[in-house]
């Protein structure tokens, strides 16, 4: 459950930032979605619900994913400590000045073969790979009962679900991204296996989200279009639906879409909402060919969906967004602050292997953009004295002119 | 775990993903040492839950009436410490002496250990 410290002062936080004007929570507050929790039958579900989470399967499977949180924790802590410290030894055998600027090429000449460097990202992975073994392994022993769960409410509502069992994925939307087993296409578990093993990252990167708090978070400080018309929102990219869900609480009255290429993820996306009784509609389509009518939407919004795009879809995307938003609409892409090519070593040395070794495919041409020029360049503006919504990440309030 | 016959017949929306050279990831200079981590991380996660379960066992345990002061006070019989000894024994061998090995020495050290076969 939520801790109560927590969730106060992330509504103390709503609150004051809607008093200075930062942003509206159109009458309702992050306590108020807390409210909202899974709806499922008891025979199916013995361990029952956590607040909006359904609890693991079995205490063991519980159990394992709640190691993989804390060996994060305690792998960022001190082994990453101690891999840091191993690095800065080699910069100052190599006469490499921390702060300065090297390209990958020399990172990784550096890095190369040093073990007591690579024993950082060598226990994350290993822990990673737990994480996805323990969860894909439970989901497929019980197949038959995830699988009848999804296919119940695949019809039913609140909300909709359009799924295209025929489409052409492209081949960049296939990759076995955080190398999850089949990626966000490839197995018809992906949602949940997603859910559960991003619960894990996040305590160990940025704290609790087994309540959604981050996608709450960003969502309570969402900024408005001026003229405080929100009649249709768009969230792309939107995986399991967690902002989706988020955006709808906020704003009850809107028409809200969640869009993703992941079949199984907006699948299972869909099921969660309908059993949160939260009324969005899921599409399985691509964000750079989004199907929707030009000047439909008030409010787009993507969730770290653009640096798992090649730069070229990122661009094709944030054109799409253009030809579906109206005048004056808010258009806030939440991602990593992009940083070029090169990088202090340390940075570079975590993009190295996030890159390689995590799977993420297009991380590094995503970095090496300029993402606010390429929106600004796209009929955008940005706007002055924005605020980010979520730690971490930069400001990226654009009002489509 | 081989995936179930459950998915056959039925609509999973799933695609086919990009091949990924999963267990490439070998960085520490020698991919034993990389195996050994993998394992390392594994036992622990199959400790932990273990211990959680027992944790579970005498959360309930005491809700019957038995704390867990009374398992901490519990003494063995004579004869469960001979046989809880024995399982230990077979634990430490089948875990942990394998760190005493020395089947195989290092190559430089002109006796690799290869030479019995």
């Amino acid at each position: 459950m939520m801790d109560r410290r927590e969730l106060l002062g992330m509504a103390a936080f709503g609150t004051l930032a809607a008093a200075s004007g930062v942003t509206s929570l159109a009458g309702r507050t992050v306590e108020a979605a807390v409210t909202k929790e899974l709806k499922y039958s008891a025979p199916n579900f013995p361990r029952g619900v956590d607040g909006r989470l359904l609890r693991l399967g079995t205490i063991d499977v519980e159990s394992r994913q709640e190691f993989t949180a804390g060996f994060r924790q305690m792998q960022a802590r001190i082994i990453r400590k101690t891999a840091d410290e191993a690095l800065t030894r080699v910069l100052e055998q190599e006469g490499i000045d921390p702060a300065e600027n090297i390209s990958m090429s020399e990172l990784r000449r550096l890095i190369e073969n040093e073990p007591a460097i690579n024993i950082s990202p060598k226990t994350w992975l290993a822990n990673q790979r737990v994480t996805w073994k323990n969860l894909q392994d439970h989901y497929h022993a019980n197949a038959d009962m995830y699988l009848s769960q999804m296919e119940r409410t695949d019809k039913a509502g609140p909300g909709t679900l359009e799924l295209a069992p025929s489409m052409k994925i492209p081949d960049h939307a296939a990759h076995q991204i955080h190398i999850q087993p089949g990626g966000y296409v490839g197995d018809p578990f992906a949602g949940h296996m997603y859910h559960y093993g991003t619960n894990s990252f996040y305590i160990g990167v940025r704290g609790h989200n087994d309540q959604d708090q981050i996608h709450r978070e960003a969502v309570a400080n969402l900024p408005v279009p001026k003229d405080r018309k929100v009649k249709r929102i768009l969230d792309y990219g939107c995986g399991i639906g967690q902002l989706t869900v988020a955006l709808k609480e906020r704003f009850p009255d809107a028409e809200v879409w969640g869009l993703d290429i992941g079949g199984p993820m907006v699948r299972y996306g869909h099921m969660r909402a309908a059993n949160l009784g939260v009324d969005v509609n899921f599409v399985q389509r691509l964000a750079e060919d989004n199907g929707f009518p030009d000047n439909y939407f008030d409010i787009v919004t993507s969730y770290i969906a653009h640096h798992e795009f090649p730069a070229d879809v990122t661009r094709q995307a944030i054109a799409e967004v253009q030809r579906v938003s109206r005048p004056g609409a808010v258009y806030y892409p939440i991602d990593f602050i992009t940083g070029g090519r090169e990088g202090p070593p340390r940075s570079m040395f975590g993009r190295w292997w996030d890159h390689r070794w995590n799977n993420e495919p297009w991380t590094l041409e995503y970095h090496a953009m300029d993402f606010e020029d390429e929106i600004g360049t796209r009929g955008f503006q940005k706007a002055k004295d924005s605020q980010p919504v979520v730690r971490g990440f930069g400001s990226r309030h654009f009002v489509r002119v | 775990m081989s995936k179930t016959n459950a998915t056959e017949g039925r609509e999973t929306y799933v695609h086919e993903p990009v091949p990924y050279d999963f267990g490439a990831d070998l960085m520490l200079g020698n991919p034993a040492l990389d195996g050994v981590v993998k394992c390392v991380v594994a036992m622990g996660a199959e400790m932990w839950s273990t211990k959680r379960r027992m944790l579970v066992l005498e959360a309930l345990l005491e809700q019957k009436g038995i704390s867990s002061e009374t398992i901490d006070n519990y003494v063995p019989t004579s004869a469960q410490n001979e046989a809880w000894q024995l399982d230990r024994d077979r634990f430490l061998d089948l875990a942990l002496s394998p760190l005493g090995d020395n089947s195989f020495r290092s190559i430089s050290s002109g006796d690799n250990g290869f030479t019995k076969f």
